[in-house]
């Protein structure tokens, strides 16, 4: 008789799910193995899997030489800081607004609440380039075109839906009794949510905060259209360098790619335990 | 310390009156069950007492001073709840002191608070311990404590056994029966087990349909139930209920019976004497019945089904169609055996066809 843990998964589920993950990770590891090949090795065929790593590739993402011998910055410091400007305002508004949205819904019903859910859920129903020619007019009238705060207060709310959403789903699994006790104990509402129910959502705000971070960090469309020089995120800035008198420089748009990748996998990493948790919407410890 | 006052309390939902007319009055020390099936009002009375749930008409008073639209969190009102509703993210010690923090005590008074509590409950070996670490026991002695860490106008419990295993409640109920009679606070206790009301309530207000059926001590509620609906509620095993007629009166008393017997039983037995053709519903429990002689005597019960329950037998008997349980200690008749199933006459319960006692209280000997 053999004797396995509950629900550990035999030989065959691990090596279908290492496959699974192997045939996902294999693109991204690509793109990292390049960002360190010169320009022949990146081009080279067959491909090389064994080559000599250079960092030129990085550099060449920061600095460029021009004609006349001179180093100067590329402006790319700026794309990255913009990316992590807007992306962590929008997302922590979002989250904010959302939470206590979420809350309300959940907690405080209005007549007709389900519509109103509903309503809020229609603005993502549409693809982003249906609504970009009104929007894209509304940011030329109201003078946001090109500026942090229009592009913060877009992403804001198309993070807002998704985020009142899943906090509601988190909020509606918690058991309301340990809130009336609370209030029994003398505390205030306020007191409620912060001391009380917050703690208890953690993994649902993780889980909510990366979905959204991610969504933001790699937004497009919206950022070519709506940025300016001075507001570009790294999205438009890989898609720039693209094309150019010597074709696709492919070893500098990985490095970019690299670069840009590292945040997510950073925040994703560090959330992991409660992520975990979040997606599985198993906030219920009893 | 101030008594605890429901004055003409109701609540309604929609269309849906839960609760309907209550009034009750909880001594500064006493203890007040209120006991009732499923959906009988009983968790949302307390509720409103809590200030959890809001007052559609009448008042909830402390001390006379009327609390009803104050909410929860400026009652001073303690209650442990049904699934205890610990602070999942807070150790058991920040649980317990919890509630202190609104009243605002100093540290030394504060640790005095706390070691008192868990010693009295023996919660010292778990204080840093969360929640989720707990045993069902641990976690209901940690809701019963962050009660009574407190000095609170009033104490509330929702089924605060429920969840408990046979053992561990027995144990329980002891505890806190002790605990609260040193609390001198008004306290009132909400559950659907009538061993729980007879044990830990000095008074029991037996609940059904948003309403109270009858209010008094344990041993009145049993001895002396007000109607059928507490006749055949509390009581283990049911009490046997038969539907007869009054057959009229004679010298010796009322004669009552059915197609099938009749018997006379004197005046003095009744508060309110029924006339002839009137129809009535007698009562006995189990206990008090016997396969030997007595007063009121029923021919022809055939044995359906024999229970052991330990010392004693519970046979259930049909009777012309009718249910007839009697517990006993003699050996149990084979099924289907005809017996003569008697009752002692002082142990009847005569109601009306209301369902409302005729029967005195204290039956004359």
């Amino acid at each position: 008789m053999s004797f396995r843990k509950h629900n550990e998964g035999g030989w065959g589920q691990t090596l279908v799910s290492g496959l699974v993950a192997v045939i996902y990770f294999a693109p991204v590891f690509w793109m990292i193995l390049t960002a360190f090949k010169t320009r022949q090795d990146a081009l080279a065929i067959p491909p090389k899997l064994i080559f000599t790593p250079t960092l030129e590739n990085f550099r060449s993402v920061f600095v460029e030489v021009t004609s006349s011998g001179e180093v100067v910055s590329t402006g790319a410091w700026l794309y990255f800081a913009n990316s992590a400007f807007i992306a962590g305002a929008s997302v922590l508004l979002a989250l904010i607004i959302g939470t206590l949205a979420a809350y309300a819904f959940s907690r405080y019903p209005l007549k007709g609440n389900d519509t109103y859910l509903f309503i809020i859920l229609t603005t993502r129903m549409l693809p982003p380039i249906v609504v970009i020619i009104p929007i894209f007019l509304l940011f030329r009238i109201t003078g946001l075109s090109g500026t942090y705060i229009g592009i913060i207060l877009l992403y804001t709310s198309f993070n807002l839906p998704f985020s009142i959403w899943m906090m509601k789903s988190f909020f509606d699994d918690l058991d309301r009794e340990v809130e009336d006790s609370a209030r029994m104990d003398g505390s205030s509402d306020w007191a409620v949510f912060g001391r009380i129910v917050l703690p208890q959502v953690l993994a649902g705000l993780a889980a909510t905060l990366v979905f959204a971070l991610i969504l933001t960090w790699n937004e497009f469309i919206f950022a070519l259209l709506l940025t300016g020089p001075e507001t570009r995120t790294v999205p438009v800035a890989i898609a720039s360098t693209i094309g150019g008198s010597i074709g696709v420089d492919w070893g500098k748009l990985s490095a970019m790619i690299t670069l840009f990748l590292i945040p997510v996998f950073i925040v994703t990493f560090a959330l992991q335990n409660q992520l975990l948790r979040g997606v599985t919407f198993g906030t219920i410890r009893k | 310390m101030s008594e605890l006052t429901l004055t003409k309390v109701s609540k309604q939902f929609g269309g849906f009156r839960a609760v309907e007319d209550i009034d009750l009055t909880v001594a500064p020390d006493e203890v007040l069950c209120l006991l009732g099936p499923s959906g009988c009002g009983k968790t949302t009375t307390l509720r409103m007492i809590a200030g959890l749930e809001s007052v559609s008409h009448g008042s909830v008073a402390f001390g006379g001073r009327d609390l009803s639209a104050l909410p929860a969190q400026d009652r001073n009102v303690a209650m442990a709840f049904q699934f205890y509703a610990l602070y999942p993210d807070l150790t058991v010690e920040e649980n317990l002191v919890f509630p202190l923090a609104a009243e605002g005590l100093d540290a030394r008074e504060r640790q005095a608070r706390l070691d008192h509590v868990a010693s009295v409950l023996q919660l010292g070996g778990v204080l840093q311990r969360r929640p989720h670490e707990l045993s069902e026991g641990e976690k209901q002695r940690v809701a019963v404590g962050r009660c009574i860490i407190r000095r609170p106008n009033a104490f509330l419990f929702d089924e605060p056994l429920s969840r408990l295993d046979v053992a561990l409640r027995e144990d329980m109920r002891g505890s806190i029966r002790r605990i609260l009679a040193t609390l001198n606070r008004p306290t009132v206790i909400v559950t659907h087990d009538q061993l729980e009301a007879m044990t830990m309530g000095d008074r029991i207000a037996v609940m059904r349909d948003g309403g109270i059926e009858q209010v008094g001590t344990p041993q009145d509620v049993f001895d002396y139930p007000d109607n059928t609906f507490v006749a055949g509620f509390i009581g283990t095993p049911q009490m046997t209920l038969l539907d007869g007629t009054c057959l009229g009166a004679d010298d010796g008393g009322i004669v009552i019976g059915t197609d099938h017997a009749r018997w006379t039983v004197p005046h003095a037995h009744f508060h309110r004497r029924p006339c002839k053709g009137d129809r009535l519903t007698f009562g006995f429990r189990p206990r008090a019945a016997s396969l030997e002689a007595g007063a009121l005597g029923l021919d022809g019960c055939r044995l359906v089904l024999s229970e052991h329950m330990g010392a004693e037998k519970l046979l259930h008997f049909d009777w012309h169609g009718q249910a007839v349980r009697v517990l006993t200690q003699s050996r149990a008749p084979e099924v289907d055996a005809l017996r003569r199933v008697g009752v002692d006459l002082r142990a009847l319960h005569v109601f009306d066809g209301d369902g409302r006692r005729l029967s005195v209280k204290g039956i004359p000997q």
